[in-house]
């Protein structure tokens, strides 16, 4: 678990800076007219989001030690960090949505609800908070609403696979909707290089749609 | 008149000597002309005698000359000076002052008991008086000689005589014989020989027409003829004289005497003419006959005025005056005339014409500043006679012509005519006293009306005229009576208060304001409808007034003390509480009756102002004012009673809940026979609720219900007192009350009420065999309504659940299925899902059951009987979905799933035979197999049925637990979660990459190593798979 921690995070350190070298030759977006972020995205890459907002040392470092507890499996000492870390910074939205993915991991989606609606609020166009307020309105059966979350996270990158295959899953097994499982799963599988089960699960649809044998 | 003679005789002979004597002879006559007149009386007889002797001297010592007759003529009027004093044309001699007729001024002045006098010449003394003339011309002597007879006249007369008769012979062309003749006559005169004097006359006038002395001369003629009756001549010789005109000094005594002689000879309209004239000719000269003159010219005025009265008198009756002026012109002394007339009546007692006279002025001349005399004459004038309606009419009539506004005023300034206006002051006063005294006589009801009116208007007259005369106060007094005896009450009240207010404080001023309350009072006692109010308010504002302005009167206490019942009634509450606290601080003393009247204003009063503390305040004295035995002593404890629990009620919405108790019970010490005491102390205990005082407030409704056991309020009290427990965490007692409530309610439905609260607060204290106890009592009386016997049953079936009281609990469940089923239209959605999740639990109980068993040898038996549990329970099942309870036909449904996949699992783990051959265990397996596959096939396609409902809308845990069925037995096709993006690396940046991109540093399209990115990018997604 520490390994895949330090792992993620160095893949997003790449992220990082790889998004800042691209900011120079590609053009940027606001979130929102209201929102203190801005979104750079570089359409074949993926996209960069930044929040201004002033951030004092010790809070980024309390923010990292957080997410490093919660890594370990520290979940109450990495989420009261958090906490702590969201009502110091409350113009951003990555305490909220970590603390809210902290929560719905524990079974605690009405909290993990709390906190991504407190994320949205700061950014309403998060991609991030936007796929995880689809889960969790999926699994408190508010289909609809996860849908909506969905398409909101693809709107603002079509390429954020998160969002697109969980929009396919969606609509494959509690939307009954066919077409919308298969086109998603087929521009799912476009953003990933291989995903097996979900080549399986593309297949099974168009077999119950009717587009191929199984 | 003595001492000017004197001056004319030194005069004379100084003149005299002038002419006599040349200037330069001293020594002589002519020297006296430098001799200064020596005026003192004691030396007038000398001068004379020395003047004549000087004459006689100048006679005897000097030759005849041209001066001669000039000296002799001299000493001849000396010595008829010497005998008779003066002589001559300075002085006309006149009638003796006969008794002034009365002036109308005094006659105004002079009140009605003037009268005739009985001392007052007669008409014909009158006549008899004016008409003589001087005795001289009025006595004839038999003799008629050139000279009187020795002896009957003095020497120096005679001597006289002698002298101008000589002159005249001796000198006939003297230049002054007109002057010998005049003295000669007058001489005659003075020796009383008319005769001879008369005879000198003739011969003056037939020698010297044109004499300085023919006007005197005509005039002593006159009077010679008038003494001798010669009417005619007189006239004739008066006429003379007016035909010399009026540079006469006889002109204006010729015309009165010219009128005595016309009179005389009964012509007395020419009479009239002359004696006018004679006034005409007084007033050219500037006469005023306003204007006191010497007695002479007033005596001969008044004698003129009573000749014109006996001239008008005789020519016919008062009209004739009237006449007269209106063919002969006005005069501006015609109210001198009509004066005279009128009073010449009065003497005469002909009342009625003297006032018709006066009258007859006024009426022509309303606006002549005599005429208000002659109007109160006229009043005196009846009076005189007697004639009391008469004396009325004529004080109306003045009255009316002299008020204060009439349009006499306008002509005059009434400031000075105090007569005129003190006048009409005692009429007015008389007229009101005498229409009053008339209104108040029974023999005159038929017109009482009218003399109430005419009563009324002299004293309004008398008081609008004025209004701060000394006696107005008692004329406005006396007004108002006369109002309030005719019943006019509020018109009296007025008055009276203008009596007592309006005017300088006097003796009557709170009489009158005593009597003006009454008044108002007794109008009040008539007045109906709207009025009232208004009239009541008047006698408020009255009586107020009177109490604060007379506050020493001894009614004061009782005028103030029905003001304030009155505003109180009113509602007037301020100033009915401010009127009968005034009464209780300004007369403590007074009788205790009013006291306590006051004390009750004050205390309604402030009920209804809602002052409460100073009703209560009010209520205690009137308390203790009233005896013990008063039967409105109850009434009087309600009040202080309400007074109190009023303020109660005032803390209570000021939310001083506390107070509002303190207020509540202070009413059993304090009025403890009141009827709202009971109340009150319900009251209290509900303030002290609100405070959560619930030990007190337990403790007040505890002690309500032992006080008053059969109080209407004893079912409430219990109500609250199951709150007040509940709410103090008394549950149990709370429960406890609640029970009692149910058994002592009459109302059915609160019965059942109380009685479900009362096992829900033993459910909730913890008392489950009572909360029980009371639930099924609950549950056995009351089957309806339905939910809640629905509700309290599955509550009692959570209890023996919870108890462990299973047995209980599944009959409980059955009887709520059964009420549910039995129902009919009563049942309700609650009714149907609450029996449809008790339906729920005992289908899953014949699930268990029939889970339970084994499929074991021999297999048939066993399978039999579990074919037989399963059928039942998929009945039971399917009967679940009857309810059309979403959850729980989803429930039913993966019930119905998992029986189906029960039976393949129990098929396919059920005992095998013993023995059997390892050929026929494999074909015993398949078959068992081929028997179980297609419960297992329905088991799955009914999971997937229930799992389509998330489709349609329906999530539940059944669903769910569907889907989980599915995800095991089926994960191809149904383990298919989502993945989360996991944790933000930065706090504010996110970085994200498609997995398809080329990894950082290598720009899209380079050639990248594949196997490494994948191995990657698919540990990743597997790290971020939610579930």
């Amino acid at each position: 678990m520490r390994m895949q921690h330090q792992l993620i995070n160095l893949v997003l350190l790449i992220a990082v800076m790889t998004t800042l070298t691209a900011c120079n030759t590609t053009p940027s977006k606001s979130a929102s007219a209201s929102s203190p972020a801005q979104i750079q995205v570089e359409e074949s890459v993926g996209f960069t989001l930044i929040e201004d907002a002033r951030v004092e040392g010790d809070v980024r470092v309390d923010y990292d030690r957080a997410l490093e507890l919660l890594a370990r499996g520290d979940s109450a000492e990495g989420i009261s960090l958090l906490e702590t870390v969201a009502d110091a910074a409350p113009d951003l939205s990555a305490p909220r949505i970590s603390l809210a993915i902290a929560h719905h991991r524990l079974g605690d989606l009405e909290q993990a609800e709390q906190h991504l609606l407190q994320a949205l609020l700061i950014n309403p166009d998060h991609p991030i908070a936007l796929n995880e307020m689809g889960i969790v309105y999926r699994k408190t059966a508010r289909f609809a609403e996860a849908r909506q979350q969905y398409e909101a996270a693809l709107a603002v990158y079509p390429g954020y696979h998160y969002a697109r295959r969980n929009l396919a899953v969606l609509c494959d097994l509690y939307l009954a909707d066919l077409e919308c499982a298969l086109s998603n799963y087929e521009a799912y599988m476009a953003t990933v290089r291989s995903d097996d089960e979900a080549a399986m699960w593309l297949k099974d649809v168009r077999y119950r749609a009717g587009r191929t044998e199984n | 008149m003595t001492h000017l003679r004197n001056i004319l005789v030194c005069l004379s002979c100084a003149g005299l000597l002038a002419c006599a004597t040349p200037a330069d002879q001293s020594g002589t006559l002519s020297q006296l002309e430098s001799v200064p007149a020596e005026v003192d009386d004691i030396h007038v007889a000398d001068s004379l005698e020395r003047a004549a002797d000087s004459y006689r001297r100048y006679l005897e010592e000097t030759s005849e000359s041209a001066r001669t007759p000039e000296a002799m003529r001299r000493l001849a009027d000396l010595q008829i000076e010497q005998a008779y004093g003066v002589m001559g044309h300075d002085d006309i001699k006149e009638m003796a002052t006969p008794d002034a007729a009365t002036k109308t001024q005094k006659i105004v002045a002079q009140r009605s008991d003037s009268g005739s006098s009985p001392d007052r010449e007669s008409d014909e003394e009158f006549e008899a008086r004016a008409s003589q003339r001087e005795v001289l011309l009025a006595h004839s002597s038999d003799a008629d000689p050139l000279l009187p007879e020795e002896g009957t006249v003095p020497t120096g007369p005679r001597e006289a005589i002698k002298t101008y008769w000589e002159i005249l012979e001796k000198y006939p062309d003297y230049e002054r014989n007109d002057q010998v003749l005049y003295q000669l006559s007058r001489a005659y005169e003075e020796i009383e020989d008319p005769d001879k004097a008369m005879e000198v006359m003739d011969r003056f006038i037939a020698e010297y027409p044109y004499s300085r002395y023919m006007d005197e001369v005509y005039f002593r003629r006159g009077e010679y003829f008038f003494v001798r009756k010669r009417y005619f001549d007189a006239e004739d010789a008066y006429g003379a004289i007016i035909r010399m005109g009026d540079s006469s000094d006889y002109y204006e005594l010729g015309l009165y005497k010219l009128g005595w002689a016309l009179y005389k000879q009964e012509m007395y309209e020419k009479a009239l003419h002359n004696y006018m004239a004679m006034l005409d000719y007084r007033l050219s000269i500037g006469f005023d006959f306003d204007e006191e003159y010497d007695e002479e010219d007033e005596h001969r005025l008044a004698d003129t005025f009573r000749v014109i009265s006996l001239s008008f008198s005789n020519i016919g009756g008062p009209d004739v005056l009237d006449d007269y002026f209106a063919s002969n012109g006005h005069r501006s002394y015609a109210d001198k005339i009509y004066g005279n007339l009128a009073e010449f009546y009065f003497e005469k007692l002909r009342y009625d014409d003297a006032a018709s006279v006066y009258k007859s002025f006024v009426n022509l001349n309303p606006y002549h500043k005599e005429s208000p005399h002659f109007g109160m004459r006229v009043v005196e004038i009846y009076g005189e006679a007697a004639f009391p309606m008469l004396v009325v009419e004529a004080k109306k009539d003045f009255a009316s012509r002299y008020a204060i506004d009439a349009e006499y005023w306008r002509f005059f300034d009434i400031e000075t005519s105090p007569e005129v206006t003190g006048f009409l002051k005692q009429n007015l006063t008389d007229l009101a006293g005498h229409y009053h005294a008339l209104y108040q006589e029974p023999a005159f009801m038929d017109e009482k009306a009218a003399n109430f009116n005419e009563a009324s208007r002299w004293y309004r007259q008398f008081l609008g005229s004025f209004p701060a005369d000394a006696e107005s106060p008692g004329i406005n007094y006396q007004l108002a009576d006369l109002l309030l005896e005719n019943e006019d009450f509020g018109v009296a009240a007025t008055e009276y208060e203008r009596t007592a207010y309006e005017y300088d404080s006097h003796e009557k001023s709170s009489a009158a304001g005593y009597a003006a309350v009454y008044a108002h009072r007794e109008n009040l006692d008539r007045a109906t409808g709207a009025r009232v109010f208004d009239i009541k308010k008047q006698t408020v504002n009255s009586s107020l007034r009177f109490a604060d302005t007379f506050p020493e009167h001894e009614q004061a206490a009782v005028v103030l003390g029905s003001a304030a019942d009155d505003l109180y009634e009113m509602k007037d509450l301020p100033l009915a509480i401010a009127s009968a606290r005034k009464l209780i601080e300004r007369y403590p003393d007074t009788e205790a009756g009013l006291l306590r009247s006051a004390w009750a204003v004050v205390a309604n009063s402030s009920v209804d102002l809602t002052e409460y503390p100073d009703a209560e305040n009010a209520y205690t004295n009137v308390l203790a004012l009233t005896p013990e035995d008063d039967e409105t002593r109850p009434a009087v404890i309600d009040g202080l009673a309400v007074a109190i629990y009023k303020q109660g009620e005032q803390a209570n919405l000021l939310e001083d809940y506390r107070q509002a108790a303190s207020h509540f019970l202070r009413i059993k010490a304090l009025a403890p026979t009141s009827t709202i005491r009971t109340a009150a102390e319900y009251d209290a205990a509900a303030a002290l609720m609100k405070v959560q005082d619930w030990s007190q407030a337990s403790g007040v409704l505890e002690e309500f219900r032992v006080s008053h056991p059969d109080h209407e309020l004893n079912s409430e009290a219990t109500k609250q007192l199951a709150h007040i427990y509940h709410e103090d965490g008394q549950i149990e007692r709370s429960a406890m009350e609640h029970e009692r409530i149910a058994a002592e309610a009459t109302d059915p439905e609160l019965s059942r009420a109380a009685l479900l609260t009362a096992g829900e607060l033993f459910d909730q204290a913890g008392v489950i065999p009572e909360a029980v106890r009371v639930y099924e009592r609950y549950v056995d009386e009351y089957p309806s309504p339905l939910d809640i016997a629905m509700e309290t049953r599955t509550r009692l079936a959570e209890i023996f659940k919870s108890e462990l009281l299973y047995e209980r609990y599944h009959d409980e469940l059955g009887a709520i299925v059964a009420l549910d089923d039995g129902s009919g239209g009563e049942r309700t959605d609650r009714s149907r899902y609450l029996a449809g999740n008790a339906a729920l639990v005992l289908a899953e109980l014949r699930f268990e059951t029939f889970a339970k068993v084994r499929l074991v040898q021999p297999f048939e038996e066993s399978l039999a009987e579990k074919q037989r549990l399963m059928d039942e329970a998929l009945i039971d099942f399917e009967v679940l979905t009857t309810y059309q309870v979403a959850d729980v036909t989803a429930a039913a449904t993966y019930y119905i799933a998992e029986t189906y996949l029960e039976f393949s699992n129990a098929l396919m783990q059920s005992e095998r035979p013993g023995d059997l051959s390892a050929a026929e265990r494999a074909d015993y397996d398949l078959v068992i197999e081929e028997e179980a596959y297609p419960f297992e096939e329905q088991a799955l396609e009914i999971h997937e049925k229930n799992f389509e409902l998330f489709a349609g809308g329906v999530h539940n845990d059944w669903v769910q637990q569907s889907l989980d069925k599915l995800i095991t037995l089926m994960p191809g096709r149904y383990a298919r979660n989502e993945i989360s993006g996991g944790y933000l690396g930065s706090i504010d940046t996110y970085a994200y990459r498609m997995p398809i991109a080329p990894p950082p540093g290598i720009e899209p399209g380079q050639a990248i190593d594949e196997d490494s990115v994948d191995g990657q990018r698919s540990a990743e997604v597997a790290a971020q798979v939610t579930e």
